[in-house]
């Protein structure tokens, strides 16, 4: 599976909407769901599916989709860079 | 679905979409209050939850609000009716004089404020039950940082180690007190997941959420075992392979010496799994056995290896060895320990074996076995079906009632009626008149039989040959043969028969067969028998003691009308209560006074 394919998929999971409404331009403005508490089960399954954390500065910023998958992307390079 | 090890936050998201909104089982409303976030642990406990049968309705109430929602009359809370509360509290918000500077508290203070927060506890247990009785769960506290004196904390006298172990001690005992409140061990869980991956510090800046996803997994599921265990939803019996599981090796092919378990040695991982599987018995739970084996081979490796093996062929109340497929002897095992296949645990190595047990028998809970026995009672420790909420002596006893009766337990299906159970017991009625050989055990019969017994008359081996020899009296007595076996002479009928009346003097009967229509079958049989040698009339008295309620009615059930006050009467002109016709065969043994 892709690295977006798996990012909406956790997307839909937690925010509990179908998978096809997570486009490239999907955010919290057109998901009415995603509220606060939403975001939070986003965060942990988003971390614990990439093996990533996220600074508590960072987590009020992954409000999009193309947010979410360009600091998974970031990361995951870093940990690549590291190796 | 039922309980499976589940790891992951992602993989509960999953399955809470995957569930019914609205699912079918016993409704279960919970109401969740919680002194820091909390809100994320509910797709792991309704999971949980509708794993095991329940509907569950979860509420969470306002962050850190509980005496303002419980003591409003006019509140939320109020309002509704909740099976279960739980009050999830963190030091943060109920002692932070604890944690934040340990050194400035005293002594007295510090058992001061414990009093208050033990003290504050209780009182949300009354508010929380002002209106209904909730079951609640309470948690103890864990300290995410390390110990204020560092290392050697532990050591001092002002110890914050102490402090904290003094309180959730404190708040254990407290919750002790009270009926069906329970505690969730903040602490053992924190320990468990391991106090680095328990927390998640940005999660907490940003939101007030200490944990990681894996830490609110733990509490999840520790939540949920409370409450399984609260509501009894909780396994009575393993069902163990043998092979590979309960020792290393094949028996049919290395033979009884070499299969591998033993107290040193590379057994020794067979041999503390069985030492675990033996706790668990002693503890309640049933242990049988499913395996594709000959069961010579099997009795020899219980005796050639017994000083190597804690577990003894006798700790297993049911074995079912030889050829048949493990669904159906599972199916079997169900049956005779009368339970559902849903309190049954499934341990077996073998994937395929798993597989299909899970394919024919899903209500039956396969985990997956570790690879290796070397995880095997770590594993099993880890498995938390067992959790009950009180170990009662009736439960330390009940494997002993198991092992006594286990292959005599009813076949009570739900979906068989009883008519089809008692056809299925096979039952070969015995009944014995005047059978001089069985003095001393009827003589015993009449002493020891408390519960069935219509009138506790008390005899000697001499009243009994007595009543044998005088043709005044007739002795009846019957055994039961079933497909278990022989159930020896189980029940006892003397009459005396005075101007062609017949009045019941002793009528008793073993509990073990009670719930058969045996005594159904008794007494028309005998009934017959007397009208025959030219009676016309039964008469039965019931005399009530402290332990024979359960023969209250009994005289009606068999067709005796009502006469008086437990006095009872058999007209033998009319028709004669009918025979049960699910008896195999009904025989009568007659020997003539002499």
């Amino acid at each position: 599976m892709t690295l977006e394919k798996r990012i909406r998929s956790i997307m839909a999971d937690s925010l509990e909407v179908d998978e096809g409404i997570i486009g490239d331009d999907a955010s919290v403005h057109t998901i009415a769901r995603w509220d606060s508490l939403q975001h939070l089960r986003l965060i942990m399954a988003l971390q614990e599916e990439f093996s990533v954390r996220f600074q508590d500065i960072e987590i009020p910023e992954l409000v999009s989709f193309r947010a979410i998958r360009d600091a998974i992307m970031a990361k995951l390079a870093l940990h690549d860079k590291a190796r | 679905m039922h309980q499976t090890i589940k790891n992951t936050y992602k993989e509960y998201l999953e399955l809470a979409r995957q569930i019914d909104k609205t699912p079918q089982g016993a409704p279960l409303s919970l109401a969740v209050f919680h002194s820091c976030t909390l809100e994320p642990i509910e797709p792991v406990v309704r999971v949980e939850l509708v794993s095991e049968g329940f509907a569950p309705a979860i509420k969470f109430f306002g962050y850190n609000i509980f005496e303002q929602e419980l003591l409003n009359p006019a509140g939320e809370y109020g309002k509704g009716t909740y099976d279960v509360v739980f009050l999830f509290a963190t030091l943060q918000e109920f002692f932070p004089e604890l944690i934040r500077d340990f050194h400035n508290i005293t002594p007295l203070e510090l058992e001061k404020k414990t009093k208050e927060v033990v003290g504050r506890m209780e009182q949300l247990i009354a508010a929380a039950r002002r209106t209904s009785q909730p079951r609640i769960i309470l948690t103890t506290f864990d300290h995410p940082g390390r110990w204020y004196y560092g290392i050697l904390d532990g050591q001092r006298e002002h110890s914050q180690k102490e402090a904290l172990a003094h309180l959730n001690r404190s708040i254990a005992t407290m919750a002790s007190r009270y009926k069906e409140v329970y505690v969730l061990d903040a602490q053992d869980i924190a320990s468990r997941v391991g106090k680095k991956h328990f927390y998640d510090w940005n999660l907490y800046y940003h939101s007030s959420l200490p944990f990681s996803s894996e830490g609110l997994v733990e509490i999840g599921k520790e939540l949920s075992r409370i409450i399984f265990a609260a509501y009894g939803k909780t396994k009575k019996c393993i069902v163990l392979d043998l092979d590979n599981t309960l020792w290393g090796g094949v028996v049919g092919v290395e033979g009884a010496d070499r299969v591998i378990v033993g107290p040193t040695g590379s057994g020794r991982a067979y041999y503390d799994f069985q030492l675990q599987l033996k706790q668990l018995s002693s503890k309640g739970i049933v242990l049988a056995i499913a395996s594709k084996n000959n069961p010579e081979d099997v009795k020899e490796v219980f005796s050639k290896r017994k000083d190597d093996m804690p577990l003894v062929l006798e700790d297993f109340v049911i074995t079912k060895i030889g050829w048949d497929t493990k669904p159906q002897s599972i199916q079997e095992i169900a049956q005779e320990l009368d339970i559902g296949l849903e309190a049954l645990v499934f341990l077996d190595d073998s994937p395929v074996e798993r597989e299909l047990m899970r394919e024919q028998a899903p209500e039956v809970y396969t985990p997956e076995l570790p690879e290796g026995a070397g995880e095997y009672a770590a594993f099993l420790q880890e498995l938390h079906v067992f959790e009950k909420n009180i170990y009662s002596q009736e439960d330390l006893k009940k494997v002993r009632i198991y092992q006594d009766q286990g292959k005599r337990a009813s076949l009570k299906q739900e979906a068989a009626s009883l008519e089809d159970f008692w056809k299925g017991l096979d039952m070969h009625l015995t009944i014995f008149v005047n059978e001089k050989t069985q003095i001393p055990r009827l003589a015993q019969m009449t002493q020891k039989t408390n519960q069935f017994n219509l009138t506790t008359r008390r005899y000697s081996e001499t009243d009994i040959t007595r009543f044998m020899e005088d043709s005044k009296w007739q002795v009846f007595s019957w055994s039961v043969q079933d497909k278990f076996g022989d159930n020896g002479i189980v029940g006892l009928l003397i009459v005396e028969i005075q101007d062609k009346k017949a009045s019941v003097d002793i009528f008793l009967q073993s509990c073990r067969v009670i719930g058969r229509t045996i005594e159904q079958a008794v007494v028309s049989k005998v009934a017959l028998y007397l009208q025959e040698r030219g009676v016309m009339l039964i008469t039965g008295e019931y005399i009530p003691t402290a332990k024979n309620a359960v023969v209250k009615d009994l005289y009606s059930h068999v067709g005796f009308a009502k006469e008086a006050e437990n006095a009872y009467v058999l007209n033998l002109a009319g028709t004669l209560p009918a025979i049960p016709p699910w008896f195999s065969s009904i025989e009568m043994k007659v020997q003539t006074h002499s």
